[in-house]
This record gives C-alpha cells, sequence and structure tokens, in this order.
C-alpha cells in the first residue's frame, strides 16, 4: 500500500509538486486576507504572512523531502548528475577515459581469470565429482590400474555414490571416406550416468558395452562432430563409423556444450567404452568419483587415504626387496580445483595466483580512482558556492554527498562501458600473443557483466565519497561570503592533495618495482645459454596412433610373443620414419628423440657405472635418459666434447653404447677416460635388470627452460638400438620456418607406415614460450600495470600541482614582491612535487617488496630483490613526477607579481 | 502569555487531534491550533506542511484538491480510519506520559 503510494507519489511527481506549491500559495493568501481583516494594509498583511510562515522555500523543500522517495531522488540526482558533467565535457571525457582503463584492466583479467576458474563442465552437479591422482615421486598422474579400480569398488566407501573412469586421447576416425584424427574419451559404461548427463539424440552406453566379448559396438559423438562431420544428419543414429580398428555404430549425440573431463579446454568429440576400444578391459584410466550427498572433499579425502593405505601396503609386499619402495598414495581433489591452464601437470588452482592478478590490476583500479577523486576534490573546492547556496536552500548533508556520489558513479558507469571496449581490447592482445594450449574460451557472460557493474560501483562510491565528505566541510557562510575555495584553510587542501597523490605514486611504484624484479629475472632466463638451439627448430611429433598395438594375442601367441611382435613392427616403423626423413632435404639437418632438453617434469632413470658396481659402490645416480637417432647433437647444436655420435654401426646386432653428458662423466669418471667404460641404466619399473652400454661420446650439458643453474646428467641411447621405439619427435634444424619443409617433412613421416601421424607440429620457440609463459605474462601484465599506473598517476599531479599553483596565486604573488626570485618560486613548486614523490616511493618499496614475497613461488622460484630495479624504479619515478611538476612551476614563477596582486 | 513551540514529535499528535473535529486544510489547521491553544502554541508553517504529507504517506490522514470559498484551490486533509486509531493511542500516551512528567516534577518540588 505505502509502496503503491511511492510509486504513484512517483508517477505525480510534477503534479505533487504543483499542488503543494498551490497549498502554500493558499496558505499565504488566506493568512494575508485575515492579517488585512485585522486592519492592516494589504502590503503588511502580505509581508506579516510571508514572515509568520518563516522560509517558503525551505518548507517547499521540506515537502519535497517526504514526498520524494529514494526512487526519484537518485532520478533527480542522476538528471543533475548528467547536467553537471555535460557543463564540462573535458573534465567528463578524461575522467570517463581514465576510469575505463582503471575498469577495463579489471574487467579483462576478470574475464580470463572467470573463464579459467570456472570452466563450464556441463555435467551435473560438478562440486560432487572428485578425480583420484597417485602422488609419486615426480608429481602426480591421473591413472590408476583395473586391481585398484576393482578393489576400490569393492571396498565402496560410504562417501562416494559412483565410481567410473575415463582417458582422453585421439583417435582415428573414419567416416564417409573420410580419415581424420578425433580426440575423445575411452571411458567405462556408467561414465556418463556418474556425470549425469544424457545424449540429446540417441540413448547411451548399457553395461554390456563394458564386456570385451560385446560384438555390437556403441560410440557417441559429439554436437560438435555431428555439426561440423555429419551435416546435422537426423539419420545419424544406427550409422556405422570406423574408430582405429573397430566398427562401432553411433548410438547417441551429445547435447552441446558436452565435451567430457579430460581437459575444460580440449573438448572430446567422441566418447567409446574401453573394452569396445580395445576388446578388452584394459584400464590405464583416470579415476572419477562422485561423492554421496552432503560429503565434503575432506571427508573424501581422509575415506580414500583408508583405502589407500591398504592398496600401499599391498604394493609393499610386492615390492622387490633389492629396491627402495616408492609410494604412490592416492589422493583425491575436486575437479572444479584441478586443470588450470597454467601448470602442465594439472595441480589444483592457486588462489594465491588468481589473487595475485586481481590485485594488481585492482590497484590500477585504485590509482585511477584516486585520480579522479583528486580532480574531483579540486573542482568540489571551487564548487564550494554551488554547494554551499545548495545548502542555504535547504538540501541535507546527506542529500548533497548522495548527489556527489552519484555523478561519480555515473562517470564510473560511462567508464565501465568504455571500460568493456578496453577489455575487448586487452582480451584480443591476451589471445594474439597466448600460446594455443593456454588460451581459454573467454566470453562476456553475466558474471562478467555483473562484475563490471560491481566494480564501477565501488569505483564510483570510492571516487565521490571522499571529494563529497570534504565539500560538506565547506563553511558555508564564510563561502558563500567570499566566493570560491575560500571556505577551506590551506593545511587541509594540503593534506588532501597529499592523501591522493601518494597513494598513486606509491602504488604505481610498487607495480614498477615488481615488474622490474620480474622482468629482469626473465631478461635473465631468456638469455641463459641451454646447451643447444632453440631458433629455427622445428619438432613433429611422430606416432603410430593405431590400436592393434594392444590388440589380442593371435593364435596360440604367448603374452611374450606378441609384445616381441608388437616390438618388431615398431622398429620398423622407426626404420622407415628415419630413412624417408632423411631423404628430405633440410638445412641444418632432422634427426629423432625420445624427448626434448626444454622439459623439466619428466623422470629421471638411474644409472650406476661398471667400475663402481665392481669396487661394491652400488649408489645409483639418477640422470634423465633421451633415446636420439644419429645427428642429434649437431642438429640441436648440443657440442660433442669427446668421442663420436652415434651412427650405423650402432644396431640392435652390437652391443648397446650410449652417449654421456658432461656431469655424469665428470661424477663417474673424474679422471676424464670416460670413454669406452661401462654403465647401467636401471629402468623407473622395478623388476627388470638393468642394462648395461658401452660410452662412446661426451657431450655438452643441456638444461631445462627456466633451469639457469645445477647439473642436468643425461645419458643418449641410440633409437636404432632402442627395443620399442613407437613415439618420438623430429626435430628439423630449418632455416626459418619455411612451410613447404614442414610439408614435405609431414609427408616423409606419414608415408613411412599406413598407421603413421603427425601429432603436433611446433617450433621450439612456440615450447619455449608455452614454458616461459607464465612468466612472460607475469612480467608484461606487471609492466604494463605499473607503467599505466604511473601515468596515471603523473597526469593526476599536473592536474592537482597546476590548481594548487592557481589556488596559490596570492600567495607566490606576495612572495616575489616579497623579494623571492624565480628560482624560489620554482623551488617552492618542485620541493612539493619531490616530497610527494619521496613519501610515494617509501611505502610503494615496502609494498612491493611484501608483494614480491607474496607472488615469488607462483611462477616457479624466483628472485626477490633486484638492487638496480629498487635504486632506478624511485628515480625514475621522481624524475617523472618533477617534469610533471616542473610546467606549473614554470607557469608560476614566470607570473607578474603587480597583476596577480592587481587582480581582485 | 508567552508562545511555546511545539515539543518534538507532538505536532503529529496536535495535527490529528484538530483533525478530528473535521476535514480541514493547512491554514486552517494553523489557525485552529492558535485558537485551541488560546495562541498558547504555534508551529513553523515550514513544518506543518511537511507532517501533513508525512502523516498522508503513513496513510493516517487522507487529502483532495477541492475548490474552496472564492474559488480558490486548496488541499483539504481528512482523518481515516488508521488515523482515528493511532489519534486514539497516541492521546493516551501522551497523557500517561504528561501525568509521569507532573508527578517527576511534583517530587522534586516536594
Amino acid at each position: 500500500m505505502r509502496f503503491f503510494k511511492y510509486l504513484t507519489g512517483l508517477l505525480q511527481r510534477r503534479r505533487v509538486e504543483r499542488e503543494a506549491e498551490a497549498e502554500i500559495r493558499f496558505h499565504l493568501e488566506m493568512e494575508a486576507e485575515a492579517n488585512g481583516a485585522r486592519g492592516l494594509p494589504p502590503d503588511d498583511a502580505r509581508r506579516t504572512a510571508l514572515r509568520d510562515f518563516g522560509g517558503v522555500t525551505q518548507a517547499r523543500e521540506a515537502v519535497r523531502r517526504v514526498r520524494t522517495t529514494w526512487i526519484d531522488g537518485a532520478w533527480q540526482d542522476l538528471r543533475y548528475s548528467v547536467r553537471t558533467l555535460r557543463r564540462s565535457p573535458a573534465f567528463a571525457l578524461v575522467a570517463i577515459v581514465v576510469l575505463a582503463l582503471g575498469v577495463g584492466v579489471n574487467i579483462g583479467a576478470f574475464s580470463v581469470v572467470n573463464a579459467a576458474l570456472f570452466p563450464k563442465y556441463e555435467v551435473s552437479q560438478p562440486d560432487e565429482l572428485v578425480y583420484f591422482f597417485r602422488v609419486g615421486r615426480y608429481g602426480r598422474r591421473q591413472i590408476t590400474t583395473t586391481d585398484d579400480f576393482r578393489y576400490l569398488e569393492s571396498q565402496q566407501p560410504a562417501v562416494f555414490s559412483d565410481f567410473t573412469a575415463h582417458w582422453g586421447r585421439n583417435f582415428r576416425v573414419s567416416a564417409d571416406d573420410e580419415t581424420t584424427v578425433v580426440f575423445g574419451e575411452t571411458v567405462l559404461a556408467n561414465y556418463l550416468h556418474v556425470l549425469g548427463v544424457k545424449p540429446a539424440i540417441g540413448q547411451g552406453f548399457r553395461p554390456i558395452d563394458d564386456d570385451p566379448s560385446n560384438v555390437d559396438l556403441a560410440v557417441l559423438i559429439s554436437h560438435e562432430l555431428w555439426v561440423d562431420r555429419f551435416d546435422s544428419d537426423p539419420n545419424i543414429i544406427g550409422k556405422k563409423i570406423r574408430v582405429e580398428n573397430r566398427s562401432p555404430a553411433i548410438t547417441g549425440v551429445m547435447p552441446p556444450g558436452f565435451t567430457g573431463l579430460s581437459s575444460p579446454w580440449r573438448p572430446a568429440k567422441l566418447w567409446i567404452t574401453a573394452a569396445a576400444a580395445h576388446g578388452a578391459l584394459k584400464f590405464g584410466m583416470g579415476l572419477i568419483g562422485r561423492m554421496s550427498d552432503g560429503v565434503g572433499i575432506d571427508q573424501a579425502r581422509s575415506a580414500i587415504a583408508v583405502v589407500s593405505a591398504r592398496i600401499e601396503e599391498d604394493r609393499r609386499r610386492r615390492w622387490p626387496a633389492d629396491r627402495p619402495y616408492e609410494p604412490m598414495p592416492y589422493v583425491a581433489e575436486r575437479i572444479a580445483d584441478v586443470l588450470m591452464p597454467f601448470d602442465p601437470n594439472a595441480t589444483p588452482i592457486s588462489p594465491k595466483l588468481v589473487a595475485a592478478v586481481l590485485s594488481v590490476v585492482a590497484i590500477v583500479l585504485v590509482i585511477a580512482t584516486t585520480n579522479i577523486a583528486g580532480v574531483l576534490a579540486a573542482r568540489g573546492l571551487t564548487r564550494a558556492g554551488e554547494v554551499a547556496v545548495r545548502q542555504a536552500l535547504g538540501a541535507g548533508g546527506m542529500r548533497l554527498v548522495r548527489q556527489l556520489v552519484v555523478e561519480s558513479t555515473v562517470l564510473a558507469l560511462a567508464g565501465g562501458v568504455v571500460g568493456l571496449a578496453v577489455a575487448r581490447i586487452l582480451l584480443g592482445l591476451y589471445t594474439a600473443y597466448t600460446p594455443e594450449r593456454f588460451v581459454v574460451d573467454v566470453a562476456f557472460n553475466l558474471r562478467v557483466v555483473l562484475f563490471m557493474l560491481a566494480v564501477c560501483l565501488v569505483a564510483g562510491v570510492m571516487v565521490g565519497i571522499a571529494p563529497a565528505l570534504q565539500s560538506l566541510r565547506v563553511n558555508v557562510l564564510s563561502a558563500l561570503g567570499s566566493g570560491a575555495a575560500a571556505g577551506t584553510s590551506s593545511r587541509s587542501r594540503r593534506r588532501l592533495r597529499h592523501s591522493i597523490l601518494i597513494p598513486q605514486i606509491g602504488l604505481s611504484i610498487a607495480l614498477l618495482v615488481m615488474a622490474g624484479v620480474h622482468g629482469r629475472a626473465l631478461a635473465k632466463t631468456e638469455t641463459t645459454d641451454l646447451g643447444y638451439r632453440i631458433d629455427g627448430i622445428t619438432v613433429l611429433r611422430i606416432g603410430r596412433w593405431d590400436s592393434e598395438s594392444i590388440a589380442r594375442p593371435e593364435p596360440g601367441e604367448n603374452f611374450a610373443d606378441l609384445q616381441a611382435r608388437r616390438a618388431e613392427r615398431d622398429r620398423a616403423f622407426y626404420r622407415a620414419v628415419a630413412g624417408a626423413l632423411r631423404a628430405v632435404s633440410v638445412p641444418g639437418g632432422v634427426a629423432l628423440a625420445t624427448s626434448l632438453p626444454t622439459y623439466s617434469y619428466e623422470e629421471p632413470a638411474t644409472f650406476l657405472s661398471q667400475d663402481r658396481f665392481i669396487a661394491g659402490n652400488r649408489d645409483e645416480l639418477p640422470a634423465w635418459q633421451n633415446e636420439v637417432s644419429s645427428g642429434y647433437f649437431s642438429t640441436m647444436g648440443i657440442a660433442l666434447r669427446r668421442g663420436r655420435d652415434f651412427d650405423d654401426r650402432d644396431t640392435r646386432n652390437v652391443p648397446g653404447v650410449a652417449i654421456v653428458s658432461e656431469s655424469l662423466a665428470n661424477r663417474f669418471w673424474p679422471a676424464g677416460d670416460a670413454i669406452g667404460k661401462s654403465i647401467a641404466l636401471f629402468p623407473p619399473y622395478p623388476g627388470k635388470p638393468p642394462e648395461w652400454r658401452e660410452v662412446i661420446g661426451v657431450v655438452a650439458e643441456t638444461r631445462p627452460i627456466m633451469q639457469e643453474k645445477g647439473d642436468r646428467p643425461v645419458v643418449y641411447t641410440s633409437l636404432a638400438q632402442s627395443w620399442q621405439p613407437s613415439f618420438f619427435s623430429a626435430v628439423a634444424a630449418g632455416h626459418g620456418e619455411s612451410a613447404g619443409m614442414v610439408r614435405e617433412l609431414k609427408r616423409a613421416a606419414t608415408s613411412a607406415d599406413t598407421f603413421a601421424e603427425v601429432a603436433a607440429v611446433r617450433t621450439m620457440n612456440e615450447i619455449a614460450g608455452e614454458l616461459l609463459y607464465p612468466r612472460r605474462a607475469a612480467a608484461s601484465i606487471l609492466l604494463a600495470c605499473g607503467v599505466l599506473g604511473l601515468l596515471l598517476a603523473t597526469i593526476g599531479l599536473y592536474g592537482v600541482m597546476s590548481h594548487s599553483v592557481a589556488q596559490r596565486l596570492k600567495e607566490i604573488g606576495i612572495r616575489s614582491t616579497l623579494g623571492a626570485g624565480r628560482r624560489d618560486i620554482l623551488k617552492l613548486v618542485l620541493k612539493e612535487a619531490a616530497g610527494v614523490a619521496l613519501l610515494g616511493a617509501v611505502p610503494g618499496l615496502v609494498i612491493g617488496v611484501i608483494a614480491l614475497r607474496v607472488t615469488t613461488n607462483l611462477v616457479g622460484e624466483l628472485p626477490t630483490f633486484d638492487a638496480l630495479t629498487f635504486v632506478a624504479v624511485p628515480l625514475m619515478a621522481t624524475v617523472v613526477v618533477l617534469a610533471a611538476a616542473f610546467i606549473p612551476a614554470r607557469h608560476a614563477s614566470r607570473l607578474d607579481p603587480m597583476a596577480i596582486l592587481r587582480t581582485p | 502569555m508567552p508562545k511555546t513551540d511545539l515539543l518534538q514529535g507532538t505536532l503529529d499528535l496536535v495535527v490529528l487531534r484538530i483533525l478530528s473535529l473535521g476535514p480541514n486544510h493547512g491554514w486552517g489547521i494553523s489557525v485552529r491550533l492558535r485558537q485551541l491553544s488560546r495562541e498558547g502554541l504555534t508551529t513553523s508553517q515550514g513544518s506543518l506542511y511537511p507532517a501533513l504529507h508525512r502523516l498522508e504517506l503513513r496513510g493516517d490522514v487522507k487529502s483532495e484538491m477541492t475548490a474552496s470559498e472564492n474559488n480558490r484551490q486548496a488541499r483539504v486533509y481528512q482523518l481515516t480510519a488508521a488515523g482515528k486509531k493511532r489519534l486514539g493511542e497516541e492521546t493516551a500516551n501522551w497523557q500517561q506520559f504528561a501525568a509521569s512528567m507532573k508527578r517527576v516534577l511534583k517530587a522534586t518540588e516536594g
């Protein structure tokens, strides 16, 4: 009822005001008439009536205050604000641009964080789903064994309602005479059921799909694949396609948006059960569990710890006695906490990293708002007259504060809208300069828009509140009496000026210090000699993607024979690829290797020298193993120190040979006589006997990217002597990145075998870029934000100092007349600017140091201190600040004192 | 007799009381106030009109624009049922308050 009245009041505001006016007029007329009846002359009668009434305007304003609700009050404020801003378009424009920059970087950062943190899992209640990892010596793997899965299922801890398993991989898919590689998932039949999704068309998997003897094979495809590959064929159900060497029928099309759980950034387009894909219930899949209703992740963790302890006990019993036991316990993580694009090992999202990025952009917003608050406060002083008049006319204090805050919020919202455009540009840069695998699908969704509005409101209040409160302190009488700006003391003006400038300069310095430390550490990393060439190297990942390699044995064939048969086929594959690639002319050579020296997260194997073994020293030395072809070292630019490279002599018919890196050679044979010595390789898995190899060469050290110090011992063995070389990379040192060369290499590799596949072609620079991306991104975000902050702070300082000079004209005039020279006036202004710079630099450096300590381990171990940066940044900031203050200072020093003093 | 400004909060009560005698316009109310209090109470019109509008928003009085004598537009206020109820309650409150005040003041004197 009351609300309805407010509403009608709002709609009929004009009428209400008119009537209120008429009502008061009526009162005055009646009163005057009554006074006339008492015998007063008409003029006196009217005057007495007015006097008795006491403040017609106040009464009208008071009635309006009763009548106006916050809604039309706000509407009024809004219109008033727009009018005021339109009257000073230059100020409005600058303010909108500054706020747009501040809000824009925040929207941009939030959009990325939003997309990365809240990937869309089109599954029901994703918060209940957990991944299980096994934590070993070298990090964690989301892979489990059939035995463990069965055991877990049989235990069925009450905190879980269901378990399922999946694994993402590439499939060779042939349909309608077209063969392509499609990323998909092998799953258990209950996968979709556990995830709580159903096909949009057709049926999901049946329990029989987990039975390897089932011949009625089923495959599900994604909506995207259905649209792109099958032209949204409405009769798709029942269509037989070829997936690897199996021929399942499409039984269902998943709803749009469902892309599996392997990676939110690598959409799966096809699902097939492990039994159907392999003809056997082979495991090696990632385990997923659904927590029961109301169960928290901590409960799930402790339940899995109990089961894991029992599994560990069993493993330990079966562990070979001659090797140290390596535990690999299971841990559970919510899927929403896993799969962060910044980490190749898919560790949980670091809330610290997100907090760090958002804090940095928030600092820019603080600088921007403080900046505009400064200008508004300065204007507020000149607007003291307006405020005083409105106050005298009966506008309440809160009403005035609200009016000014609404004004700044209007500015902030306008800035926010322009900020969306700024964010668009920033996101364009992000997409253009980010390696593909880190690009998340950033879209402006509702959450981003709400964030924008929230930021604008906060910014509006931040900008408006201080100047508004400041303007209230204006002494109405003295402001009305003596014009603008007189209502405040010079000391409080100075304090206001400083409270606005110091945070801006301090925060800019903090950002720049961080940028400097990160940037210089990065520069050192990027220029470190890694021991191999990065420029001009193209990498092709080559492998056999057929699933025959896991086919069942032929009749009468035992498992060992089957393995030998597969290994022999892979060796033939390697020989064919190596031969085909050698025929391609590549300027700097082409070679093959199973791993690249750039990565740091591969597991080392352990080695032992024969001399030590004979001497009874059984301490194995961890070293990384790489199987390479001949020509690898010259192609990669790794220096051969002693001995020879692998060549055609090294076949499987002769004893195995090895080339070791210098650090390993020095550890085993400090006398420098490594050539001809024997070395034993212990495979990382227990139970296999060591392989003995003769050292034929010593090569220079190589370092993974971002490892600037320390040894990295490597033992190279020959791919030609490898038992089963099925996956490897070709490295080609072509100058520049000629598409023709890549095409030829690809053709050569795929012609070697019908199942050969070139999975990825990238340059070493791209690979290095991916590894360095978090650091490059951090350094550039910090640098951009720091420069932007200092720029804003400088503009703000310039504006505020100009204003202060304008306010102090009289003082300057008097000083000049009393004999102060130009130099003294210059000093007067510059001293204040230098003081502000110094006062800002100290807290800025402190904040920088703290922030560096907090953020240093977010992107690898980084130094927290860099002397040059800590000296250079404050110096540079001071110079910039002084330069900005110099213009108004010079203006002040060139004024004619007499002209100033004569102006009233 | 010296004029006393209305105590804070009592204006609403006075206005309700005057309107309980019959519908009236703002000026009429102010005249009545002076008459009833025998010129002992006055209120600034600056607070009378806001009070009337506040009472109307609260639903204690309703108003309409009417043509009054010599064809002038006047807003005439009238008590509503809710207003009558409130008047009763507020009067009781006030009397209790006044009685209490009296007792306290007497006690201090004695």
